[in-house]
């Protein structure tokens, strides 16, 4: 289902007419016809994200509606000479102003556009005030950021589409749609009923975030599934592939017959590093190759990232005759050779 | 059009400077004016990809600092190195270009006070009176020349660094934009420095650049007119044969321009902040450099582990050797 909205009453009176609404008893300015919903929004960015928000949860939360797209019409201002007034826009960012000279940081945009638009935080009844805004956009109204805004947060695609009524500033009649009501509605609905013809919706990106693997037989400390999710994302990016096609790559019958299952979640992780980054594979193994007899007792770590060429050994001394196997152990120890593997030694690449 | 509009600041709008910028530009550019451009670059999040449909110019003064020491490893080891500010982003889109998260947007600024921006070079030459030689870039947050035919800055900088005998200026660009270059008398501290990659990865990652092809014809006319010139292999991409690839450009270096005549070589593998690779992943989602065997470091810095990048910088570093480039002008960019 799609919710169209509009500010004013008046904006949105051909719609009114041509379908059949029926109001919902919840929400003021809220209408339900077959196929969609229409809201009146009011006037300001304040008022328009109250009443989108206040639409949005009851649509929903309550009715459990899915919703699709997010339309928003209405008439604007322009800002710049370029623009022809009577025609129709499609927006493609969105801005708002904070306070005079003042902008919001956070833009939202649509999936397609020609022309920008700001939400002012007053009406630009002043060549100062439109002046200012025209370095931002061509088109100026005073909700369409909200509606932009409440429409991410709850994950609906958004479009806009704006009609020139006027230009903004010392001549402006404040966009006093009144008298010429009828004729601006006449023409937003002919605009949507192209747009229905076309059928111009945004697909609905639908992302799998969860993967295909149970995770259940794995120890998962939140730090190792953050990771875990952060390089099976990156990988789905790197092979244009599923998590599934990701997970099917790595060894999964070895990985999952190690124990304990700790070591299951740091082969995993490992495996899944190596598959992003198959030199790492080489240089480990030959780090490994180096150090492959290092007496039992003898712990030798190095960064597992190879940025810092400290090696580090760790042991617990007991008798004499270990003093003396570390003694021998560090008399031909291979840090020449393990630090030239990290300085990027030809043959471990 | 290469710009949707022209906004400048309403004080300057009266500067020969400016007026000549916008005589250049197509009557149909649309002017805005502005209170200043700090109230408007950045002010708003405008997404980076938009520079395809909807760049803006600005034209303002900047005020502060215009020049500023260059991080470490930015220049030939020994001599201190300086940038110059004089604009603000890029028409060109590289895939892998940090601008694209450094900025909030990806307007082009142009900064019209140079006498300031000379004052200031003029300033820190003098502080260095002891030194051989010191170091002037620009294009730390643009190409030099891509936008120079509009700005008319080689012929400025080029009578100021006529004038500091001792001081060298790098214009680091990837234009095929050197027409008022070709017309300008070579100095021998003015240098011309191309970044240039592998053909293959020059057509996958540059956009809207001088092509491969373009790069080593300009670096030859302008070696061929005396003009001192400098190579950027940065950024180095890993590929199972990049070696071949580089070795491939060197030939095609080589039977255009004598290659002992470049001033140096800086070698640099390809890095990401945090902020970039963010972006890198938003702007090109189905770039090859995700295929890359990055590492995220400690600083969440993206780059190859360092036995991989060290590796790969010898192995180009081995490559220039072997065509007889002195090794003193060989370095690494940005590297420990
Ligand atoms: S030429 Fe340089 S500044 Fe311009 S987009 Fe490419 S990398 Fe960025």
């Amino acid at each position: 289902m799609k919710l169209l909205s509009f500010a004013h009453k008046n904006e949105a009176s051909s719609f009114l007419e041509a379908f059949n609404y029926t109001p919902l008893a919840e929400l003021k300015g809220l209408f339900k016809s077959h196929d969609h919903f229409l809201l009146i929004t009011g006037e300001g960015q304040i008022p328009a994200l109250g009443q989108i928000n206040k639409a949005l949860s009851l649509l929903i939360y309550k009715y459990q509606i899915q919703l699709t797209e997010h339309i928003n019409m209405g008439i604007c201002g322009g800002l710049r000479e370029s623009i022809e007034l009577g025609k129709i826009y499609r927006v493609r960012s969105l801005y708002a102003e904070k306070s005079f000279n003042h902008m919001q940081f956070q833009s939202y945009h649509t999936n397609q556009g020609d022309v920008d638009l700001v939400s002012s935080y007053e009406r630009v009844k002043s060549d100062k005030h439109k002046d200012m805004l025209s370095a931002f956009a061509h088109l100026v109204d005073r909700e369409a950021w909200s509606l932009a805004r409440a429409s991410q947060e709850f994950k609906i695609d958004f479009n806009c589409y704006k009609m020139v009524s006027d230009f903004a500033g010392n001549d402006t009649n404040c966009f006093n749609i009144q008298e010429q009501a009828h004729k601006f509605s006449d023409k937003l609905y002919d605009f949507y009923k192209q747009l229905e013809d076309q059928n111009i919706s945004a697909d609905t990106i639908v992302k799998s975030t969860e993967s295909a693997l149970d995770f259940s037989n794995f120890h998962i400390t939140a730090s190792q599934k953050n990771k875990l999710d952060k390089l099976l994302q990156s990988a789905c990016i790197a092979f244009s592939k599923t998590p599934e096609w990701v997970l099917a790559q790595l060894p999964m019958n070895e990985i999952e017959n190690l124990k304990p299952a700790k070591k299951r979640t740091s082969a995993l992780l490992f495996e899944l590093e190596c598959l992003l980054n198959p030199v790492k594979k080489n240089i480990v193994q030959s780090m490994n190759e180096v150090i492959k007899n290092t007496p039992k007792n003898f712990h030798v770590n190095y960064d597992p990232e190879f940025e810092n060429t400290e090696i580090n050994i760790k042991l617990s001394l007991h008798s004499e005759k270990q003093k003396q196997e570390l003694a021998n152990y560090l008399k031909d120890f291979p840090l020449n050779k393990l630090q030239s593997i990290i300085n990027g030694d030809e043959n471990a690449i | 059009m290469l710009f949707s509009s022209v906004l400048v600041e309403k004080n300057i709008a009266d500067e020969k400077l400016v007026k000549d910028i916008l005589s250049r530009l197509p009557d149909s550019t649309e002017k805005i004016e502005i209170e200043s451009f700090e109230k408007v670059f950045g002010a708003v999040k405008k997404p980076y990809l938009q520079k395809r449909e909807n760049l803006n110019l600005i034209l303002a003064h900047k005020k502060g600092k215009l020049v500023k020491q260059a991080p470490d490893a930015y220049g030939l080891e020994g001599s201190p190195h300086y940038y110059f500010v004089h604009a603000y982003n890029c028409i060109y889109e590289c895939e892998y270009c940090y601008l694209q998260g450094y900025f909030n947007s990806p307007d082009i600024v142009i900064f019209t006070n140079r006498d300031e921006i000379q004052n200031q070079i003029i300033e820190t030459y003098n502080n260095h009176k002891n030194e051989n030689e010191i170091w002037f870039h620009a294009g730390e947050f643009s190409d030099s020349l891509a936008l120079s035919h509009i700005t008319q800055e080689c012929e400025f900088y080029w009578q100021v660094f006529s004038k500091l005998p001792k001081a060298k200026l790098e214009l680091r660009t990837k234009s095929a934009n050197i027409k008022a270059l070709k017309k300008l008398k070579p100095q021998s501290n003015v240098i011309v420095s191309y970044s240039l990659s592998p053909e293959f990865q020059l057509k996958s990652y540059d956009r809207k650049t001088a092509t491969y092809k373009q790069r080593i014809k300009c670096i030859k006319e302008l070696s061929d007119l005396g003009h001192p010139v400098g190579l950027h292999l940065d950024p180095i991409i890993y590929t199972p044969d990049f070696k071949q690839h580089y070795e491939q450009l060197f030939e095609d270096l080589k039977v255009n321009i004598n290659l002992q005549k470049l001033c140096y070589i800086s070698l640099g593998v390809v890095r990401f902040s945090k902020d970039v690779y963010a972006q890198l992943e938003k702007n090109y989602p189905t770039s090859n450099l995700h295929q890359q065997n990055f590492t995220t470091g400690f600083d969440q810095k993206k780059r190859y582990s360092r036995p991989l990048r060290l590796w790969m910088l010898n192995q180009v570093k081995n490559i220039c050797l072997s065509y007889d480039i002195d090794p003193q002008k060989v370095y690494l960019c940005m590297e420990e």
